[in-house]
């Protein structure tokens, strides 16, 4: 019964997405809509009946299929649903069917909606493959799943030339990771001879004699692929651009699920990666100057996406921290929050652009909260939380990660000090973003209006959810609640014993409480008094303003560094490689054949005779050899 | 008077073929055929087989060599390549061939099995074979009788292939 | 009925061969399609008369059997033949094996 229930969870979005695909290619929003939404509702209902029977009786539910059985390899399709399946597929199916019906509403003048909803309903699927798969190439299917998806979903529009090349850029950087991810898998075939996530851990925990620089090796490896979907510096330039595709899009894909697939995978692999101090030092590291990075970049975008894609890099970076901490149920914990906050926050802003028709600089916007009230106070929910106010989600999980790279295993003070910087940057960024479109007088020239209940409603049940998951991890040093993820996570990822450091659980609330206000209290400095003069009244450092504006000119890095020499060595293989050494070696069998064919055509005489003499020459050879032995 | 009998009848059939072979104009193969055909009935005849001497006779001579000589006359062979045209080298070289062949078949023949029980005798009498061609062989002597219909047919069409022609035009 | 038992008779298979190899000689060298057809009679029969030897001289009465096919099928594909060697006389005025070369590759 399980096994079924886990089954339909992962087809049914698939069963959607092949309906709205082949037998809804005229329907229009309202139909393929609902077809999408009620397959994703199916979904969750089963993520949740799976739920319901894992915290009931504690079984998890198994199912394999045999898939390849080659040598040493015993590969199956198999499908595993533990604690971290718990909440990943649960966040995963319940924002994906709000998204889902917000799409609804927001893709109501598409012409072409059943590709969009067969599309959303397909990544639904490849990501449960990701999150449920119990083996590494099975969650590599699932990998690559959501990675088309996202690349045909940046792609939407693919009128737009931009747009398309969004698209393909999100594929290619995301190739990159893949690379590394597969040479993690294959390293780690090597190391333990299954791919199996409970054989490694069983090997990892059982014994002491394993080569760790391999173990090392191997995890930085699938680090990098963790990079890649994740945006992880050095490979975080393509989620910016990704913005390109529909907004519901960038709330489901680009923020909520498939950028956390990295962090999934690294708390996935918790076993390994805690056994490798060195590679545990370098995620940490990455983390934090990403969130910094990101923070930073966040501070003086215009475009409404743009600032929402740099601060889910960001966040990216802080659960990046705590992985490499090795406080991976935080990591986990704030990957929960932040998906509710973050696709609030995108909806949110699909609201604002669908409702002004496109327009998508805050600078145009202000004063919204007239025309936009459920938006308003939905946004204002979710960004108290991700700017740390307690008691919202955001305040508790962020301050977990921030008291965990303080006393982690491998934290230390410098990380704290990084990531309470990068706090203080989030809360600057956020609070300018909320000042900017909700206050003081509309700048643009639109007719503000906002959408049906389609759009309204999920809007709401993600407000309700910022406000409220984060109770379910609350830390232990408030003794208010107990931290049921905590409890929930241990048997599946490392626990981690809290090192002594310098401020108590306490003291550090305090100080994220204080950090947070600093912010907001800087952007309301800034941005409130007179939003009209918007941008202009940014901090008059000139110098990092625009440094900031060009996101420090990575993307003109990459182009010169990669891109250029890309160009001419590909020229150069074009114009002489390909010509000279490919198509001659390629073309000389066939006119070697062409020769030979010449050369036999005389054969074909057409004279019968001549053909019986072939013949005789042919019929005396076999009489030799059939009766050399008989005769001499 | 058996050994005469052999020796002036094989030497009968070898140059009645070797006349097949040489005749200038096509009329006199077909006539050399026939009498390559006699001397092979005389020769089943010398070893016991009457029956299949009296099909000799009756399908070779009697039927086939006839329809040559109809053919041969239908046509108008008047300046009909011989013999003479044919270049020397291929003439050799054929000879050779051929003899090379005829070679290698008859020392396999002569070391085959069958060749090394002599003095048996089978029974040859029209009985005899009839027994055998309807009880043992009656597969294939059915399957025989559907193929010759099917000729008859497709012998039909060929020769009236212009007739055919000439009605699918109209 | 004449016994078998003469051993002369067992040089007929040298006949045969020199009755296929007349055959195959003129199958090689004639240019007269209707020429070229009664040499293959010529080398059917010599196997003809090398079936009716072995059968005689093993005892085993099918040999006769299929020399019994091998005439039907002869006078069958004689038929057929002469009806083809027809038609290419009607197309081209001649039978002359050469001058049918339309299936040169």
């Amino acid at each position: 019964m399980m096994e079924f229930l886990l089954l339909s969870m992962i087809l049914i979005p698939l069963l959607g997405s092949i309906l709205n695909g082949l037998l809804l290619r005229s329907g229009s929003p309202a139909r393929t809509g609902t077809l999408a939404s009620t397959a994703a509702g199916l979904s969750f209902l089963a993520a949740l009946l799976l739920c319901w029977n894992y915290l009931s009786t504690g079984q998890i539910v198994n199912v394999n299929f045999e898939w390849l059985r080659v040598g040493g390899l015993n590969l199956a399709w198999g499908f595993r649903f533990d604690a971290i399946t718990v909440l990943m597929s649960l966040v995963v199916t319940g924002i994906g069917t709000l998204i889902h019906i917000f799409s609804i509403g927001y893709m109501d003048e598409e012409p072409t909606p059943y590709r969009f909803f067969a599309y959303l309903n397909l990544f639904l699927s490849a990501m449960l493959i990701l999150v449920t798969g119990a083996n590494l190439p099975v969650m590599f299917v699932g990998w690559e799943g959501v990675g088309l998806c996202s690349y045909l979903l940046i792609g939407y529009w693919y009128e737009d030339i931009k747009k398309a090349d969004a698209g393909m850029k999100a594929f290619v950087i995301n190739r990159i990771g893949d690379a590394g991810f597969l040479i993690g898998i294959f390293m780690l075939f090597q190391i333990f001879g299954t791919v199996d996530f409970e054989s490694m851990k069983l090997i990892v925990d059982g014994s002491g004699s394993l080569n760790v620089r391999w173990l090392q090796f191997a995890a930085f490896f699938l680090f990098v692929g963790a990079m890649g979907k994740s945006a992880q510096i050095p490979l975080f330039t393509w989620l910016p651009d990704a913005m390109a595709g529909p907004t519901p899009v960038s709330a489901l894909i680009h923020a909520a699920t498939m950028v956390t697939a990295g962090v999934y995978l690294v708390a996935r692999m918790g076993f390994l990666f805690r056994v490798s101090p060195d590679v545990s030092h370098f995620v940490a590291t990455i983390g934090c100057a990403t969130a910094l990075f990101a923070a930073s970049i966040a501070t003086a975008q215009r475009d409404i996406k743009k600032i929402l894609a740099y601060s889910t890099v960001s966040q990216l970076g802080f659960m990046f921290v705590a992985l490499g901490v090795g406080a991976y149920s935080v990591a986990l914990f704030h990957v929960m929050t932040h998906a509710f906050f973050k696709a609030l926050l995108f909806l949110a802003a699909g609201t604002i652009i669908h409702g002004l028709h496109g327009e998508q600089d805050v600078c145009k916007m202000g004063g919204l909260r007239k025309h936009f009230p459920v938006t308003f106070i939905t946004t204002s929910i979710a960004v108290a939380a991700i700017c740390g106010l307690p008691p919202l989600s955001g305040f508790f999980s962020k301050d977990a990660i921030v008291f965990a790279a303080l006393t982690g295993p491998y934290g230390g003070p410098y990380l704290w000090a990084g990531l309470s910087l990068a706090s203080l940057l989030t809360a600057f960024y956020m609070s300018r973003f909320y000042f900017l479109v909700f206050f003081g007088e509309y700048r643009g020239n639109a007719h503000p209006h906002e959408g049906g209940w389609a759009m309204k409603l999920p809007l709401m049940d993600l407000a309700i959810g910022s406000a409220v998951v984060g109770f379910l991890g609350m830390p232990h040093g408030l003794h208010v609640l107990p931290n049921y993820l905590d409890q929930l996570l241990v048997p599946t990822v490392p626990g981690w014993e809290e090192a002594h450091a310098f401020l108590t659980e306490i003291q550090s609330m305090v100080v994220a409480v204080a950090v947070a206000l600093t912010g907001i209290a800087i952007a309301a400095f800034f941005y409130l008094p007179n939003p009209a003069r918007s941008d202009k009244a940014a901090p008059k450092l000139l110098a990092i303003d625009t440094i900031l504006k060009n996101k420090y000119w990575v993307d003109e890095l990459y182009e010169v560094v990669f891109v250029v020499p890309f160009r001419f060595l590909s020229g150069v293989a074009a114009r002489i490689i390909d010509p000279r050494v490919i198509d001659a070696a390629v073309l000389f069998p066939s006119r070697l054949a062409r020769a030979g064919g010449t050369l036999l055509t005389f054969i074909q005489s057409g004279s019968s005779q001549f053909y019986l003499w072939i013949m005789l020459t042919g019929g005396l050879l076999v009489l030799w050899q059939a009766l050399k032995g008989l005769i001499v | 008077m058996r050994e005469v009998f052999f020796m002036i009848f094989s030497i009968f059939t070898v140059l009645a073929a070797l006349g097949v072979v040489v005749s200038r104009h096509a009329i006199f193969s077909a006539f050399s055929l026939v009498l390559a055909f006699f001397g092979l009935a005389i020769l089943y005849l010398l070893w016991g087989t009457s029956f299949v001497s009296m099909l000799q006779i009756l399908i070779y001579t009697g039927a086939i060599v006839v329809l040559f000589v109809f053919v041969v006359m239908l046509l108008d062979l008047k300046k009909e390549e011989t013999l003479d045209s044919a270049k020397t080298g291929p003439l050799v070289m054929a000879g050779l061939s051929v003899w090379f062949f005829s070679l290698l078949i008859l020392r396999a023949l002569n070391r085959a099995t069958y060749f090394k029980s002599t003095n048996v005798e089978a029974a040859s009498d029209i009985k005899s074979i009839s027994t055998l061609l309807f009880s043992k062989y009656l597969w294939g002597f059915e399957i025989l009788s559907v193929f010759l219909l099917a000729l008859i047919v497709s012998a039909c069409v060929l020769a009236r292939a212009e007739y055919m022609e000439r009605k699918a035009d109209q | 009925m004449i016994p078998a038992s003469v051993q002369i008779l067992h040089w007929s298979h040298y006949v045969a061969a020199c009755l296929f190899a007349l055959g195959m000689f003129g199958f090689l060298i004639r240019k007269n399609a209707i020429v070229v057809l009664m040499c293959i009679e010529l080398m059917l029969n010599a196997v003809n008369l090398i079936l009716v030897e072995v059968s005689m001289r093993s005892g085993h009465p099918e040999g006769l059997i299929f020399v019994i096919f091998i005439i039907t099928v002869a006078a069958a594909e004689a038929a057929v033949g002469l009806g083809i060697i027809l038609n290419l006389y009607r197309a081209k005025g001649t039978v002359n094996i050469d001058a049918f070369r339309e299936l040169q590759g």
